[in-house]
């Protein structure tokens, strides 16, 4: 069903599954491409980039690329994870309070309003501060159980317009019950809009799990870009114009979220052509 | 006919290019508009009538493209006009008014600035000359003068669409083409919109193009009626001769197609099958498939469009003339 | 016992206003008929005239917010229980206007059929099933049944995907139909032939059907009763070919004279306002009053009643007072332009 519209025939889609492919990969075969242990101090710290040190060493003395491609790990599982995790919360919420509407809807969307209000980020330091310990796990769970709001939003506004549409009166006048409805009558018509969703909550998953790294409060012992960016600007890489140090893990964060919002926009262009121009995110 | 030709369409033939190769959508289309007639373009989804209508004033744009054939206006061809010519043409000689022309209007501006825009945007008018032009307008369709404020949606859709062909009749051209002008309005507001076009022609002396699927429609207010099949003109005749004396059997099943209120009750047979490919047509008549009298000719020979009697032409290998009335 | 009875069935819709003066629209009011078993009642109207919500009220997926509708003597909107509703949902089906809204896009034609089968019949083996939907798709005309099942409804024509809600309507075995305008999107030729198949499957499958239609033409085609909405009330009933031939109240004067008619001999000048009707403030008058040439002054302060003549009702004040049926109190020519008369 619109397989061949959506990815066969969808360049932007094919270069971002590309490149997301391209870190799967790279990630899988991690203790294959790295050629040293990312967390070995064993190096001469400070060194510029040279064939041993394809990205040279940082100023405790690890090797950077090792670094970047295990980083890779940690990023690409706290994004995807915490993605699907959010996604789950907002597609579920998003479906039950387009469809029902009423009371129901109401409480729901006056529930994320309030959320809203408060500074995500803010509210998962607090969260994680009150946590024994932090790991991957944690992680996951703090990001993905407060990013789901604005995607709760989305999916909820298409639900409605989808909701009025003559099937899922017909639905209802054959005595389907609501669940059915809503996961299988509407869900696959808004399916794009999910994965446009998913992908952004995705990058997005990513980003924050950057900046709780580079504000010290993700795992320790974590190898992840964003710690790699937030211990380089500790240790005053800029000032000893370290760019080695500094460009490669943010370009990977911004390549591999714009390769996700490549594909989720690309989708989103798909599925408005079908309906006429525009939709309303 | 004594009166001039005004518009005269020759063999024209408009293409879309789609995915699978070129839709045909018009193919050799023969007609004219004769002055101050009321002339009929009827047919069913996909025949190409709003095609030709909008080849008319030369407003077809992405994948439609005009392939061949001329439309004559006055004598000149518009599909040769430069820009200027096309200027002068559109909605000074010939204006439109569109099925969805009632809900496109501007919902931000008044009824009354449209209306002005609409004529000084082609003629150089004071602002308050433009101003009594289209009060004079609105008054033509009926409607007070008071409207000139009011805003599109606080207007009934019969209102809007009334606005509409005030605007069309701005500049007083000589032919003003109405695709399906009323198909999403009331039967009584329908009603009383058509009797308003025709007065308006009488006074006015406008030509009419009417593009419709509605039959029964057009055989109560037209001079002559062409009928579309699939991109191309199945029949023309005038309206008094298609009602009693229908040659192409695709006009015969259409005719015989819509429920009436008077009369026996009969039972309606539609048309068998569907409208063929129009990036692959067959060969031969492209009605073949769906035709009870066909023959084996008619699979491998396109009809002609030629005479059949006084004013009436047809495209068909056996017209019903030659069967007799047999059903 | 007649098969549907509506009793002064009205809903009113609460529009979105300020929070303090929220306007109420009267949708319907006051709807009070019988559709007997095995017949075809045509509802007509114009657009808001409360035709489209009167046949979600009769399926159920809105509640009337006075009287009561009745389904073979149950009360719809009392349905109390999963298996009453159940059995009422497999009862009473409808067909949708729009061939292309209808059809969820995202399932082929096996699984639309397929479900609306198992919904009802969750018992019968999946041999049954596919035995069901190729029998249904025949029955609708689409032949051979394998050829359309992988499809999707975007591959269909109009008239096919139709012929599916049909054949999606039909799969649970319903004594009731209630057809929403079904060809109003379709071709003229393609129409004709869905309202043929209509005809056919109401006689073979014995079914009582409620047909809604703004063309009425027809309705004259289809069934055996009529009734002419205005303004969310039904202003006149009867015997479709009585009401069409001679017609009692002012507006189904003005619908007949106002609808073209390729073959009639004279086609009368009327002019008739394009007033539209008042629903929300409820006041008591006739809802046609504003438009009506024949309107007196009872007709400016008053809701008229039902004045029922044998199998004709009529809500208009023009028959007050009439014991018996003295034919029609309105002229056919009321309408005709004042320049002629």
């Amino acid at each position: 069903m619109g397989l061949d519209k959506y990815i066969l025939k969808n360049v932007k889609a094919k270069i971002g599954i590309g490149v997301i492919l391209f870190f799967v990969l790279v990630a899988i075969f991690a203790p294959l491409i790295a050629p040293y242990d990312p967390r070995a101090i064993a190096f001469i710290p400070w060194q510029n980039p040279s064939f041993k040190h394809l990205l040279g060493v940082n100023s405790y003395g690890q090797d950077i690329f090792s670094q970047v491609v295990y980083g890779t790990r940690v990023t690409m599982m706290v994004g995807i994870f915490a993605g699907l995790l959010t996604s789950l919360i907002g597609v579920v919420v998003g479906l039950v309070a387009g469809y029902k509407g009423g009371m129901t809807g109401e409480v729901l969307m006056r529930v994320v309003d309030v959320l809203l209000v408060i500074p995500g980020l803010a509210l998962m330091i607090v969260v994680a501060s009150y946590l024994k310990s932090m790991n991957i796990a944690n992680t996951v769970l703090i990001i993905g159980a407060l990013s789901w709001l604005w995607m709760a939003r989305s999916i909820r506004s298409q639900t409605m317009t989808e909701s009025r549409r003559d099937y899922v009166d017909a639905a209802r006048a054959l005595g389907m019950k609501d669940i059915e409805i809503m996961f299988r009558e509407i869900l696959p018509n808004i399916f794009p809009v999910v994965t446009a969703n998913m992908v952004m909550v995705i990058t997005q998953s990513m980003l924050t799990e950057a900046s709780m790294s580079f504000l010290g409060i993700g795992d320790p012992m974590l190898v992840s870009w964003g710690k790699m960016l937030s211990v380089a600007f500790d240790n005053s890489a800029i000032i000893y114009g370290a760019w080695w140090w500094l460009v490669p893990p943010g370009l990977c964060i911004a390549v591999l979220g714009y390769s996700f919002m490549l594909i989720g926009n690309s989708f989103l262009d798909v599925y408005a052509n079908d309906r006429g121009g525009t939709v309303k995110l | 006919m004594e009166n001039e030709c005004l518009l005269e369409v020759k063999n024209l033939s408009v293409e879309y290019t789609a995915e699978r190769g070129q839709l045909k959508a018009v193919s050799q289309v023969n007609f004219n508009i004769y002055r101050g007639e009321f002339f009929g373009l009827a047919g069913e989804s996909g025949c190409g009538k709003s095609t030709i209508a909008f080849a008319i004033l030369r407003l077809l744009k992405g994948a439609a493209a005009i392939t061949g054939g001329e439309i004559n206006f006055g004598g000149k061809n518009v599909l040769c006009f430069g820009n200027e010519e096309l200027r002068l043409f559109r909605w000074a000689k010939t204006s439109m008014v569109l099925q969805s022309a009632m809900n496109n209007l501007n919902p931000v501006v008044t009824i009354g600035s449209q209306l002005m825009d609409a004529i000084t945007a082609h003629e150089p008018v004071t602002k308050k000359a433009a101003y009594n032009r289209a009060r004079e307008l609105l008054e033509l369709v009926n409607m007070d003068a008071s409207r000139l404020d009011s805003y599109p949606h606080e207007l009934s859709g019969g209102m809007r669409q009334r606005v509409v062909i005030a605007m069309a009749m701005a500049l007083k051209p000589e032919l003003i083409v109405f695709d399906e002008p009323t198909t999403a309005l009331d039967v009584v507001v329908q009603y009383n919109i058509i009797r308003k076009i025709l007065e308006l022609k009488e006074t006015m002396g406008f030509s009419i193009l009417f593009i419709t699927h509605d039959l029964p429609l057009m055989l109560n207010m037209c001079d002559r009626i062409g009928i579309m099949y699939a991109g191309k003109m199945a029949e023309l005749s005038p309206v008094e001769t298609l009602r009693t004396g229908a040659m192409h059997p695709y006009t015969d099943g259409l005719l015989h197609a819509f429920p009436s209120l008077q009369g026996e009750k009969v039972r309606l047979s539609g048309i068998p099958g569907s409208v063929p490919d129009l990036i692959t047509p067959p060969e031969g008549c492209l009605f073949y498939e769906r035709c009870a009298w066909r023959r084996e000719v008619c699979a491998k020979e396109p009809p002609a469009f030629s005479v059949v009697g006084k004013l009436h032409w047809c495209a068909c290998h056996y017209p019903m003339m030659e069967r007799g009335n047999a059903l | 016992m007649s098969k549907i009875v509506f009793a002064d069935v009205s809903k009113i819709f609460v529009l979105k206003g300020s929070l303090f003066r929220k306007q109420k629209l009267h949708a319907v009011s006051g709807v009070s008929m019988k559709i007997e078993e095995g017949h075809t009642l045509a509802v007509v109207g114009e657009s808001g005239c409360g035709k489209t919500t009167l046949a979600r009220l009769l399926m159920g997926l809105h509640r009337p917010d006075g009287g009561s509708i009745l389904v073979d003597g149950e009360n719809v909107g009392a349905l109390k229980g999963k298996e009453a509703l159940r059995h009422f949902r497999s009862n009473v089906q409808m067909i949708f206007q729009d061939p292309f809204a209808s059809l969820n896009p995202a399932h082929d034609v096996g699984s639309i059929l397929t479900r609306a089968v198992t919904l009802h019949h969750p018992e019968l083996k999946s041999i049954q099933v596919r035995q069901q939907v190729a029998d249904l798709l025949t029955l609708v005309g689409l032949t051979p049944p394998a050829d359309f099942m992988r499809k999707h409804p975007a591959q269909l024509s109009g008239g096919q995907r139709q012929r599916i809600g049909i054949a999606r309507a039909l799969a649970v075995k319903p004594s009731v139909i209630v057809a929403d305008e079904p060809t109003s999107m379709l071709d003229v030729s393609i129409g004709i032939d869905i309202m043929n198949l209509l005809i056919d499957l109401k006689q073979k499958q014995k079914l009582t059907m409620m047909y809604i239609t703004h063309n009425l033409a027809s309705a004259r085609y289809m069934a055996d009763e009529m009734a002419v909405f205005y303004a969310g009330t039904c202003v006149e009933y009867g015997d479709i070919d009585e009401v069409v031939n001679v017609p009692y109240h002012p507006y189904t004067v003005l619908l007949l004279n106002s609808t073209p008619e390729p073959f009639r001999s004279e086609a009368a000048e009327i002019e008739a306002s394009e007033e539209g009707a008042d629903l929300i403030s409820g006041k008591p008058q006739c809802m046609f009053c504003r438009r009506c040439p024949a309107a007196v002054d009872r007709c400016f302060s008053d809701f008229p009643p039902d004045y029922t003549y044998g199998t004709r009702r009529v809500r208009c004040f023009l028959y007050e007072g009439r014991e018996e049926d003295q034919g029609p109190a309105v002229e056919v020519d009321i309408y005709r332009r004042k320049s002629y008369v």
